[in-house]
Formats: structure tokens, sequence, C-alpha cells
């Protein structure tokens, strides 16, 4: 049986989109038996893909310098890219940042929040950046295959692999298509 | 009419000659995706969602070309599906039309293009400018950043409510939806009919005290009239878990086209009058709790003295008003009566037809909405309004002239110089009776009766003649006023008010929208109120009161 290797990561996003992907329940399991192995995600052990694998799968919209390395990385490391939800696929609810400048929103978020008490703003190195702008994964590097939805249906997911896994091109019409 | 013949697809078709493309194609159900277009506003053709093939290259608006001999038009070739989805893309990369937080989301035009089209992801950046919410008007909000300058609102307010309040103002990117000269909707000359909101396709014009109830689309749908005033204008109720969603104007209905009035559209939804929800019995001078059962047989004990008038509000189902009648051997009397001494009446769609109307002592903006958005687009086909009022009137703007009720017979005379006059009143005094009575015949009569079905109570030989009697049965879903020199009072209503405090008993009653019967318009239009909501708990309908006490 031929290996199918998925390697998914997220960006700025609420992890709901990985929820998602594990609402396919035994799904999984049955992909798994038609050859899928999971190389990296945010849920295994591996955080970035160790080798060239054939699925990569984003969440999230880029919103910094880090996430910008991630999406490159994984464009790099993947045959095929899927971006999936809302915030991959056209910006989503991050975008509402966008009304905003950078300085603004760390304020905002690190300062004047209602419950926050001497509040700072970090500035460790490891931290990514925010870029001006949140943007949709497809305005960095090249999507090959879309998944929207806030979050995307565990059904919409499962058909998008198991097509690909079966060698065909994967449309969404109908239920699958969602953009909430 | 003519028939031409055309070519769609390849296939010959006869057709009827004056239609537009887009008509014809949907009478023989190919399926056009469009936008700006709405079937009961004139079409513009400017989203050019629903452009076809003319000739190979050629795209043309479907909704705006007419049909004409030897026309070929292909619906569904390759340029025309790439030229709907890129303005699609267009359309979704201006502005904000992210549907993971809008209100709309599941009840959207624009969504289900962007379904039904396969569009997966943006083709084109999206424009980052943050656009204003206006959350000024009551019941209206507009959000700007969700708007597709599709200008149905603008159609509507115009062209079918006749209202003019919304315009665009600016040209290109810059363009912005404006009522008035840029004024907040709020402060604008809106009347509050909620047509802009109605014909909307995307979430930038919704209701405010709909929002967060639910979706159309998830609600059930009852199709019935307004009973709230005596024009009975057709409704879509929209209902969910037994609570309103949002009432929308009956595009079918007659009467009102689809218009409708802020009490019709609103009022239902923003209804924060405290209901009576048990009987109620006064002991020792203070209205108690009791079972149904405690106040049926108290009512009855009262009746049993034969000593009872009966008073009933004209605002009731033709049903309860007989069966009232048959409980009091027909000693009741009307509520809101009025002598009138016209009794023929026009149609509202004879404003249209008018060339001068006159509108004596009512403010039709303020009271009669749909009345008033007639008379306002007789106005733009060049009617005359005339208006006699000696408090200030909202359609004074558009009155050729104005006169006082004491020249109320020049103002009338005037009218009758024109070849339709159309004669519009609400309250008849002495004086206005006086004069009306010797034009009978001379021209068409709107009346605007004091409760919704009064033409239905008068119909039924109600008035203000009965006998008087110590005791009285009172029914009416609203008492202001109880009439003096009773003895024992009994009162079959629906809110609490400071008059039920003079009651001996209290029957909770369901509102209108828990009724279900027969009314008489002002027009004479005989009409049916389906029950839109099941009555609330331990409220129990007008007719099934009366039914327990004409039972045992």
């Amino acid at each position: 049986m031929k290996k199918i290797t998925i390697a998914t990561d997220w960006l700025d996003g609420c992890s709901g989109c990985h929820m998602s992907m594990l609402d396919m329940d035994e799904r999984l399991v049955e992909l798994i038996k038609m050859g899928v192995e999971l190389n990296a995600t945010p849920i295994t052990d591996f955080k970035e893909p160790t080798e060239e694998v054939d699925i990569g799968i984003l969440e999230g919209a880029v919103s910094t310098n880090h996430h910008i390395e991630v999406v490159k990385n994984m464009r790099n490391k993947c045959k095929i890219l899927i971006a999936i939800g809302d915030c991959a696929v056209f910006g989503g609810i991050v975008t509402m940042r966008n009304y905003f400048s950078v300085e603004e929103l760390l304020r905002r978020g690190y300062i004047e929040t209602e419950s926050t008490v001497d509040g700072k703003i970090p500035t460790s190195p490891e931290i990514g950046k925010h870029t001006k702008l949140a943007k949709a994964v497809n305005q960095i590097v090249k999507v090959d295959f879309y998944i929207p939805g806030c979050p995307p249906r565990a059904d919409a997911i499962y058909y998008v692999l198991k097509e690909l896994v079966e060698g065909r091109k994967p449309l969404l019409v109908g239920d699958l298509l969602r953009y909430d | 009419m003519a028939l031409v013949n055309i070519k769609v697809n390849g296939q010959p078709v006869q057709v009827e000659e004056g239609k537009t493309v887009l008509e014809v194609l949907k009478e023989i159900g190919i399926d056009v995706p469009v936008l700006c277009y709405h079937p009961k506003l004139p079409s513009i053709g400017a989203c050019r969602m629903c452009v076809v093939e003319t000739r190979p290259g050629v795209l043309q608006a479907s909704c705006t070309l007419p049909v004409s001999e030897g026309l070929e038009v292909q619906t569904d070739s390759e340029t025309v599906k790439k030229a709907r989805k890129f303005v699609l893309n267009l359309i979704f990369s201006e502005r904000n039309h992210y549907c993971m937080y809008c209100e709309m989301s599941g009840n959207c035009e624009l969504q289900d293009l962007g379904y039904s089209l396969g569009l997966d992801h943006f083709e084109l950046p999206t424009y980052m400018t943050k656009f204003p919410l206006d959350t000024t008007h009551e019941d209206i909000l507009l959000d700007h950043n969700r708007c597709i300058l599709c200008r149905r609102c603008v159609r509507a307010c115009s062209e079918i409510a006749g209202h003019n309040v919304l315009g665009i103002s600016q040209r290109g990117i810059d363009s912005m939806l404006t009522a008035d000269l840029n004024v907040p909707l709020g402060e604008s000359s809106c009347v509050s009919c909620g047509l802009c909101v109605q014909v909307c396709p995307t979430g930038a014009l919704t209701d405010k005290k709909s929002a967060y109830l639910g979706t159309r689309r998830e609600s059930e749908l009852v199709r019935t009239i307004c009973a709230n005033c005596s024009v009975g204008c057709g409704i879509e109720a929209y209902k969910k878990a037994n609570h309103l969603v949002q009432i929308l104007g009956d595009w079918e209905n007659p009467i009102n086209n689809g218009v409708l009035c802020r009490l019709g559209r609103y009022e239902p939804l923003s209804d924060a009058k405290k209901r009576i929800t048990q009987p109620m019995i006064k002991k020792d001078g203070k209205l108690e709790p009791v079972t149904w059962e405690e106040a049926i047989d108290r009512v009855k004990a009262i009746l049993n003295e034969k000593e009872t008038v009966g008073y009933i509000s004209a605002s009731l189902p033709l049903e309860v008003l007989s069966k009232f009648k048959d409980l009091l051997e027909d000693n009741v009397g009307l509520l809101e009566n009025t002598s009138n001494p016209i009794d023929t009446f026009g149609k509202l769609s004879d404003i249209l037809n008018s060339d001068k109307i006159v509108v004596i002592g009512v403010d039709l903006d303020k009271n009669f909405g749909v009345v008033g958005s007639y008379v306002k687009r007789a106005i733009f086909n060049s009617s005359e309004l005339i208006i006699v009022d000696d408090k200030p009137n909202s359609l004074s703007k558009y009155a050729k002239l104005i006169y006082q009720t004491k020249d109320l017979d020049k103002a009338i005379g005037n009218a009758l110089t024109g070849n339709n006059p159309v004669i519009i009143y609400s309250q008849v005094d002495e004086t206005i009776a006086d004069s009306l009575s010797r034009i009978r015949g001379k021209a068409k009569f709107i009346w605007l009766a004091p409760a919704s079905n009064y033409l239905g109570a008068k119909k039924l030989g109600l008035n203000g003649n009965f006998n008087y009697k110590k005791n009285a049965y009172i029914v009416a879903p609203y008492i202001e006023k109880i009439p003096e020199n009773l003895n024992k009072i009994i009162l079959q209503t629906s809110y609490y008010t400071p008059a039920i405090e003079k009651a001996d008993v209290v029957l909770p009653s369901s509102i209108w929208l828990e009724e279900e019967g027969t009314y008489i318009n002002i027009e004479g239009v005989e009409q049916k109120l389906a029950k839109v909501l099941e009555p609330l708990k331990g409220v129990k309908n007008n007719l099934e009161i009366l039914s327990m006490l004409l039972g045992r």
C-alpha cells in the first residue's frame, strides 16, 4: 500500500479547524487504513514536517513574520497545499484587525482589555512580529485546494482527503461548501 | 401579445414580446443568478450577475435586455460562467463580506451565490477599508461594510414605498448609500416602513428587533394579515419556538403590495406591554388570581342577572364579534363607535389614479403609513395633494395646498374640480360629517376606520345602539377607559392597564397574532387572519372564552 504523508500546522487561527479534523472520528482511522500517515501536526510530537510530504494543510490567517516562514516552509515541503477554514482561505475573522494599526492592536490586546492589570506588550525575540495586514494563505504562496468554513465541516475535510488519497480532484459542492 | 422567436442555448423558443430575457429564462426554467434584480423592483442592470452571451464574447445583462426577434442567448457558456464568477469575485473583494461574523449568514443572497457558483476562495485581494456602521435608527441597522451597492433599497424606498429617503452619493469606489442629504438614518426623513430591509440581499440593512432570533430560513412562515389597523395589509410572519422572528410585507397582497408601516412591521416585535396571563376576580377591592373555572363561574353568575350590556372592540375577528352578540342577545355596543355619513368606499389603488387628493385631519406617515405611501406615489404621478389639518402634518411638504379645518369646504370644492378626486379621512366630527354628506358619490372616499375590523362590525349591525344595563361585559385587547356608571364589570382583555383595576372579573385573552378569523378592511375586502403564535400560557383566545360561556 502506498503511503500518503500529511503534515498540518496552524497560523493565526483558533484551532477550530483542527478540531474539525478530529471530528472526522473513525473516518480518521479509515484514512490511516487507506495509507495516510500523519507526519507533523500541532497535535503530534513533530511540529514541522520532517521530510517532504504529499499533503500540507494550513489553518489560520497569515498574521506575523513567523507565519510567513511556516507557510513558505510548508509550501516547500508539500506537493499539495490545502488551506482549511475561513482564515486560511479568505483571511476570515482575523482580518478584523486590519482596520487597526499593529500598535493599536497590541495595546488593546495586552494593556487595555478590561481584565488586564499592569499589562505589557511582550517583546521576546522568539515571538513573531505582526505584519501590517492579516492575509489569506494564497496571498503568500500558491494554494492548491481550499476548504472554507468556520470551522469547515469534518465531512468536507474527509471528502477532500479521500478524493486526494484516491487520486481524484476534489470539488466542494452543496453542504460541503460553507462560509460559516 | 405578439410573439417573437428567440434561441436559448441553441433551442428555438417562442416568447412574448415586451418581456426581458431574464423573465423569459425564468419562465422556461433556466436558473440565472441575480443580485441587484428583484422581481418587484424596476431593473437597473447594475451588478452584471445575470449576464448572458448574445454573440460570441458579447455579454448583456438579461434583467434589462428585452427579447427581440432572432435574439440568440447562451446562458451557460464558458464565457458566461467565467464572467459571473469574476463579477462575484469583484463584489466579494469590495468591503467586508466575511460571513462568519455576519448576522445574515444563512439568509444572504450574496452567500447563496458564492455557494452556487462554487466560490471556494477569493481570487482578488479584499479591500480593507472600514466603512461606518449606522446604528442611529430605532428599528433598522445600516452596516455599510456589508453593502454591495445594488440599489435595491433605493428603488424600494423611492419607487415602491414612495418615501424617497435613500439614495447613492458619490461615484465609483466612493459610492455610498445615503439617507436624505447624508444624515444618519435615525435623523433622516425615514418613516420606518422597513421595505429597504425586506429587499436587501446582504446584511447591510437588517431589522434590529429580529437580530439573533434566527434566520428566516430556519423559521416557520405564516402568511396572514396585520390587524393593527383597518388597512389590513398582508404580512409574512416568521416564527420560531412560538416567538416572532420577523415580519415582512406580503408582495402578493394587492392591498399593500409588500409595503408596510412601522406599526405593522416592527410594533409586534417591540411589544413590551405587560400581558395578563391568569384570570382574576376582585376580592376585598383587589384583583386576585383565580382558576379559569372560578372566573367563568363568576362571569356566568353575573350574566345570569340579565342585567349586562356588552361592549366590544371592532379590532376583533367577525367570528368573535358575532359570538359575543349571541352571548349577550344582541345588546352589544362598539367601543370605537363613530357615525360616518359615507357608506361606499374606494380602493387604495384609486389614490394612484387620482388627480386630486384631500387628506383631512390625519398624519398618514405617522398613523397609516401604507396609505401615506400610496399618496406619495400618486404625487409622483403628478396628483395634487390638499391637506386639511390644524396640526403640523408630515405630508405638508408634498402638499399643493394646506387648509385649516374651518376651510374644509374650500378644500373639498377645490378637489371636486379634478376628474378623479380622492378624499381620505379618519376621525369624523360633526363638521366633517356635514361636509362629506353633501358630496356623496362625487369623489372616491377612503375612510381610515378607527379599528381593524370596523367595517366587519358594521356589517354585523354593531353600532352605538344598545340598552343601558347596570353591568357590563367588555371585550378589547387593550382597554384604556372603561365606561362610567356601571355596577359589575367583566373585562376580557390582553394587557395590564390602569383601567383593568375597575373590573370585577378579568379574563386574559389572546392578541391578534394568536387569533384567527375574518376581517373586513377599509376597502370592504374580506380577509382571513391566520394564527401566527399559540396563546401565551394561561391565556385563551377570545372565541374559546365565549364558547365556554355559551356552552355552560
